[in-house]
């Protein structure tokens, strides 16, 4: 039931459910709250995140390390409607459904290409804290687009629950800004994009509605500063895929059997990275790995002010054209991608796509949860593709949190055929 | 103390017993779910449908029911004697270490689930790559039904996971005030004023509530904790299928079992009881 947030933005038949969205945001802080009063103040190892050292004064103290309570909130709350247009909330089916009731409701349908099919698995795994953030949202801003986003959270989630609610519309509104989609400049797009979702992060100390969360790094100040995500969005228009990436995180494609991977990790160690930092007056340090500042190991994030300007917000963008060859699109956070390789996750989404059924035979039969899950045709496909893939990283051992989106990229020859 | 133990009505006696009952049962439980577990893959191979014995839903639940009972029965005898079940005697060294709020971190259910649910992706994704036939199912190798764990019910999962991980959170920091009450007043307050004094601290009428109120506190927390595990084993029970159901209960059972052997096992061999040999072995 978690983790799904799929909004239908723009759309003429936003009957809009403002309602749950403001229960489901008052829910969230009082949850926040509650959760707040029962802060575990007892470290343990795994409390401190692989992606981020946390600051220990050379004085030995533990006064700026102090074990923030873990927060698993946020993938309970990205089943919930996100603000802004009709939400669907990703229950068992609706997945699936969503996109296909959604096309069916078009009457421009058949001259425009479909919002493509999808489906995702966010999970918090080996972790106790779940820091990961999925957004879809299908018919985004114009017919036939879509936007996807994974983001990957450090310190606490909030900035990747953030990315999750805004960067969407933040980039809904830069487009807007531009007559004809063939006019989008959308490098410089994405880039103003970032740099305002980055902007509204740093704003979060001030901002009025962002209080009422209260989520456990405002009540350490200083910590505040120290959470970031990472954040790796995908624009589907029927014509081209633009995938925007800062830290970790990654965008593979799929086409022709071949894997192609859209975006490049932001890693402290990537020679061009590194001498950006130097530059910049920054060192990366290696401890357990290779850190900025022998903190953070990624060298780009939303957020992390207090690592400016060695660590930046601006995304690295690819605009890929489709030329019809293109299978699928995976957006996963490092939880999959630290044990399974671009070719196997390609390779392995593109066969359960082809099959059409489930990877897996003799499937749970007769399971409360099970039959209905998602919803018919490829979109359980993809959902199926993405579960698999949780398992296969999950069987690997992975240690974090997962979430893996799949995008089915194919065009269908079938007239018909939603 | 040592005295007591020997009555059969004292109430350590008791709570042990209760243990000890409580494990021989898991041992014939156990033994049931193996035999379900083959009855269930032997029926799946010649499709029979016949059914001898409970269905494998029915046997869950038993399990499930046992499980209650047992928790029940020691909310009751912890009444008397809860410093004992936060600190066993019966367990071994390695079983109290893993201990939390005198019993298993329910988080675990979750761990063991994702464990199980994995095992049969690689060779899935690897017959997938090689455009081979599927691989065999839970209708062909016993115990493996988890790795059939849908989208729908592994999202049920996830959810379940965090929202037990909360709720242990919020046990484990009300442990946390109980224990540092014992070192504030009236304690804290009797116990110096005595040192200063040159005498040595002697309870009294204030002290006794303290430590009455500390026990009351665990009784309190043991029964709390007791629900989130049994609530957790529910509803994961509630979302899996019948067969998944009994290969996770069966697992489960075989995992505590097996850990109370290994760790017996290493006491007598820490204690320089025993060879090392086995505990090598099984570890």
């Amino acid at each position: 039931m978690a983790e799904i947030c799929c909004g239908f933005v723009g759309d003429s038949d936003a009957a809009a459910p403002v309602e749950p969205s403001v229960k489901a945001s008052r829910r969230r802080r009082l949850d926040h709250r509650s959760f707040s009063l029962a802060a575990d103040l007892t470290a343990s190892p795994d409390d401190t995140s692989r992606k981020q050292r946390k600051l220990v004064p050379s004085g030995g103290g533990a006064s700026s390390s102090s074990s923030a309570p873990r927060d698993c909130q946020n993938a309970v709350e990205n089943s919930r409607p996100s603000g802004g247009g009709a939400n669907f909330v990703g229950q068992e089916g609706e997945v699936g459904d969503s996109v296909a009731n959604e096309s069916a409701v078009r009457p421009e349908q058949s001259c425009a290409a479909p919002a493509p099919k999808f489906g995702l698995t966010s999970v918090c795994g080996r972790r106790r804290d779940m820091e990961d953030a999925v957004t879809v949202q299908a018919s985004f801003g114009r017919e036939g687009t879509s936007f996807f986003g994974v983001f990957d959270g450090h310190g606490c989630s909030h900035v990747a629950m953030k990315c999750k609610d805004r960067l969407h519309e933040i980039v809904e509104e830069e487009i807007r800004s531009y007559g004809q989609e063939n006019s989008i400049e959308w490098k410089e797009t994405m880039e103003r994009s970032f740099a305002r979702m980055d902007g509204e992060v740093g704003d979060w100390s001030t901002d009025e509605a962002a209080k009422a969360t209260a989520c456990r790094c405002e009540l350490q100040t200083p910590q505040c500063d120290a959470v970031g995500s990472t954040a790796v969005a995908a624009v589907v228009t029927p014509d081209k895929i633009v995938v925007s990436n800062c830290g970790d995180s990654r965008a593979v494609l799929c086409r022709n059997g071949v894997a192609v991977p859209l975006s490049s990790d932001h890693k402290p160690d990537r020679p061009d990275e590194l001498l950006r930092i130097q530059a910049a007056g920054g060192r990366v340090i290696y401890w357990d790995g290779p850190r900025v500042l022998g903190v953070l190991a990624m060298s780009r994030a939303i957020g992390d002010n207090y690592l400016k300007p060695y660590v930046i917000p601006e995304p690295e963008v690819t605009v890929t054209e489709r030329t019809g060859d293109e299978e699928c699109l995976i957006l996963a956070s490092d939880g999959l991608w630290d044990v399974v390789s671009n070719d196997t996750a390609c390779g392995v989404v593109r066969m359960c796509l082809r099959a059409q059924k489930r990877p897996s035979p003799a499937a749970a039969e007769g399971s409360p949860a099970s039959e209905a899950a998602v919803g018919s045709g490829s979109d359980k496909a993809c959902s199926d593709a993405s579960m698999l893939l949780t398992k296969l990283a999950l069987a690997r051992h992975s240690t974090d949190n997962v979430s893996v989106v799949v995008v089915d990229l194919r065009r269908k020859s079938k007239p018909g055929k939603p | 103390m040592e005295g007591n133990s020997s009555s059969s009505s004292c109430p350590r006696h008791l709570s042990k017993t209760c243990f000890m009952e409580w494990m021989d049962l898991q041992q014939l439980d156990l033994a049931d779910l193996v035999q379900a577990q083959q009855r269930s893959l032997l029926r799946n191979s010649t499709s029979t449908t016949a059914t001898v014995g409970p269905t494998l839903s029915e046997l869950a639940q038993a399990n499930v029911d046992h499980f209650q009972a047992y928790a029940d029965k020691r909310a009751r005898l912890a009444e008397n004697d809860v410093t004992s079940f936060f600190t066993p005697a019966w367990n071994s060294q390695l079983e109290n270490s893993l201990l939390w709020i005198a019993g298993c971190r329910p988080s675990m259910f979750v761990r063991m689930l994702y464990a199980l649910c994995g095992s049969q992706s690689e060779s899935t994704c690897h017959a997938l790559l090689s455009d081979a036939a599927p691989p065999p199912s839970c209708t062909t190798t016993a115990g493996t039904s988890l790795g059939e764990l849908s989208w729908g019910q592994m999202n049920v999962i996830n959810e379940l996971h965090m929202r037990t991980v909360r709720e242990e959170e919020k046990l484990t920091s009300q442990l946390a005030s109980l224990q540092e009450d014992v070192a504030d007043n009236p304690i804290c307050r009797v116990v110096a004023a005595a040192t200063a004094a040159g005498g040595r601290p002697r309870g009294g009428r204030e002290v006794d509530r303290a430590l009455e109120g500390y026990d009351r506190g665990m009784v309190r927390l043991l029964k709390e904790a007791d629900k989130l595990r049994m609530n957790t084993l529910k509803e994961i029970i509630g979302v899996l299928t019948p067969i998944q159901a009994v290969d996770f209960l069966a697992t489960g059972k075989s995992l505590h079992l097996t850990l109370h052997e290994w760790g017996k096992h290493k006491d007598q061999v820490d204690e320089g009881g025993g060879s090392s040999s086995t505990a090598a072995g099984a570890c």
